[in-house]
């Protein structure tokens, strides 16, 4: 499960608050990294199981999130 | 190694002189007006006579990699850790050694299997506990006293369903009944005598709630509860580089981290430990290295294919978006290699392989299990290589392991048999 945005800093609280409650300490340093459309409008993060927040849900991304599958 | 004359030749250095001399020896067979029809076996005999043994360390045995990383040690000097994971239960990292030239697969799962389930699980503060309305904190006790209502639960969201718990309860005094230990649905036997308590419980998949219940009319006073999650996962945040050259490879989102615990249990390919990367992990595990310029590459890693056909071991200068090249792709049953022309094999079906990529002067080659698979003398595919990340993973989706990676920014050719004779030899894989 994703949520999607196109308000990065949307995601980057989301993102800011899930490593808070988790405490990573050591080599981990946050919960996910955001994930850009190639079309510079839309982002994503994946979702927390036990995090939630008001954003859409998608049940996963679609290929066009990943544009190295040009070389398929 | 000592000779027994004065001379100390270790066993890889004597290796590149197999193909020098049977090279030599052939050439001057043909110029005598002679016929040489199989210069491998040659190789191979000069091989034989070699009085020095092997170390059985890969990176001993054939040094010089660029970057190696594996699940056992194959550096004789090496004195590092194998990995660095991180305990799901409560975020906790620890590095992992090696035992006996292997993972050390005790220490790893006796770190894993020793989180609390739930953070800051004191019960005298109270923190993170929903108490009943009967329920009271006891300041001069530092206890929680339960006067027949409707239990504790420690809730923070985690899932509990089919974990094994051990608690350790404490009961300072207890008046009158008994409480239980609940966990996702599934209930203790009562506990009705003061004293502290040890059992094991494991999880139903009712609800995600573990906690205290009284058992009818209960009366007394708790000061201590711990659960201990023996069933908990763990991920890989490092896989330490034995090359000496510190190209560790890192995942420092906690999402994109490869598993290598299970349940609580080590995940094992044939029987050894394998790293594992699930769909919808993508640049699980990166790697800062730096090559550039003689278009030279060898790449060998022990893998596991379990489901999909979209991965890749894969280079590039900066984007994790837009590989620069790809070491070893799959898709749709193929394996391949890209560097802006493609050079793919024959169908590939899921399983554990050896595979090796080298990039000689002219051609490229790719062998499945010492066997060629396919070879590509383009151009395109040969010239350039440049990177400066190698994305160990790159899934989307499927599911890959990984056990051994060794990259030496050279061709390996002539070592190549050695090379992945060391490493079946270990990881048995055909």
């Amino acid at each position: 499960m994703y949520y999607t945005s196109t308000t990065k800093a949307d995601l980057e609280a989301y993102n800011t608050s899930v490593t808070t409650g988790e405490g990573y300490s050591g080599a981990t340093t946050q919960w996910a990294t955001i994930v850009e459309h190639p079309n510079g409008e839309d982002f994503a993060i994946l979702k927390h199981d036990s995090y939630t927040a008001e954003l859409t849900e998608e049940e996963a991304l679609g290929a066009e999130w990943f544009p190295q599958n040009d070389i398929e | 190694m000592g000779l027994g004359l004065g001379i100390s030749v270790d066993w890889a250095s004597l290796v590149p002189y197999y193909a020098k001399v049977a090279s030599a020896f052939a050439a001057r067979v043909k110029a005598d007006g002679g016929t040489v029809e199989n210069t491998a076996c040659l190789k191979k005999d000069l091989k034989a006579l070699n009085p020095i043994e092997p170390t059985g360390y890969l990176l001993t045995d054939y040094p010089g990699a660029a970057a190696a990383y594996s699940l056992r040690l194959i550096n004789k000097t090496y004195a590092g850790s194998a990995i660095r994971v991180r305990r799901a239960t409560d975020n906790a990292e620890q590095n992992i050694g090696f035992a006996s030239k292997q993972l050390d697969t005790e220490t790893l799962e006796s770190f894993v299997n020793s989180g609390e389930a739930f953070t800051d699980p004191d019960i005298t503060s109270s923190y993170n506990w929903t108490k009943g309305a009967n329920t009271t904190y006891n300041a001069a006790t530092e206890a929680l006293d339960l006067l027949n209502e409707n239990g504790l639960t420690a809730r923070q969201g985690v899932s509990v369903s089919g974990h094994t718990y051990t608690i350790t309860i404490v009961l300072d005094s207890v008046t009158s009944g008994g409480i239980k230990i609940y966990a996702g649905g599934t209930q203790s036997a009562v506990i009705s005598t003061a004293g502290t308590h040890t059992l094991e419980i494991t999880a139903s998949n009712s609800n995600n709630i573990l906690g205290i219940n009284p058992s009818g009319a209960a009366t007394c006073s708790i000061s201590r509860f711990s659960a201990i999650d023996t069933t908990a996962d763990a991920f890989v945040t490092t896989w330490y580089d034995q090359s000496g050259n510190g190209v560790n490879a890192t995942q420092s989102a906690a999402s994109a981290q490869p598993k290598i615990v299970n349940s609580g249990s080590t995940i094992l390919e044939n029987g050894k430990p394998i790293v594992t990367a699930k769909t919808n992990q993508t640049n699980v595990l990166d790697i800062n290295i730096s090559y550039s310029g003689s278009n030279l590459l060898s790449v060998f890693s022990a893998l596991k294919l379990e489901s999909g056909n979209n991965w890749y071991l894969s280079a590039d200068n900066g984007s994790t978006t837009s590989p620069d090249g790809v070491f070893a792709w799959a898709f749709s049953d193929q394996l391949g290699a890209y560097r802006s022309q493609f050079a793919i094999g024959p169908d590939l079906s899921l399983g554990q392989y050896l595979l090796s990529n080298v990039w000689q002067p002219s051609i490229f080659e790719s062998y499945v299990n010492g066997s060629l698979n396919h070879n590509n003398s383009s151009s395109d595919l040969i010239a350039n290589f440049d990177f400066s990340i190698l994305q160990m993973f790159q899934s989307t989706p499927s599911d890959v392991g990984i056990q051994e990676m060794v990259v030496y920014t050279s061709d390996e050719s002539t070592n190549q048999s050695g090379i992945e004779t060391n490493i079946n030899d270990f990881y048995s894989i055909y």
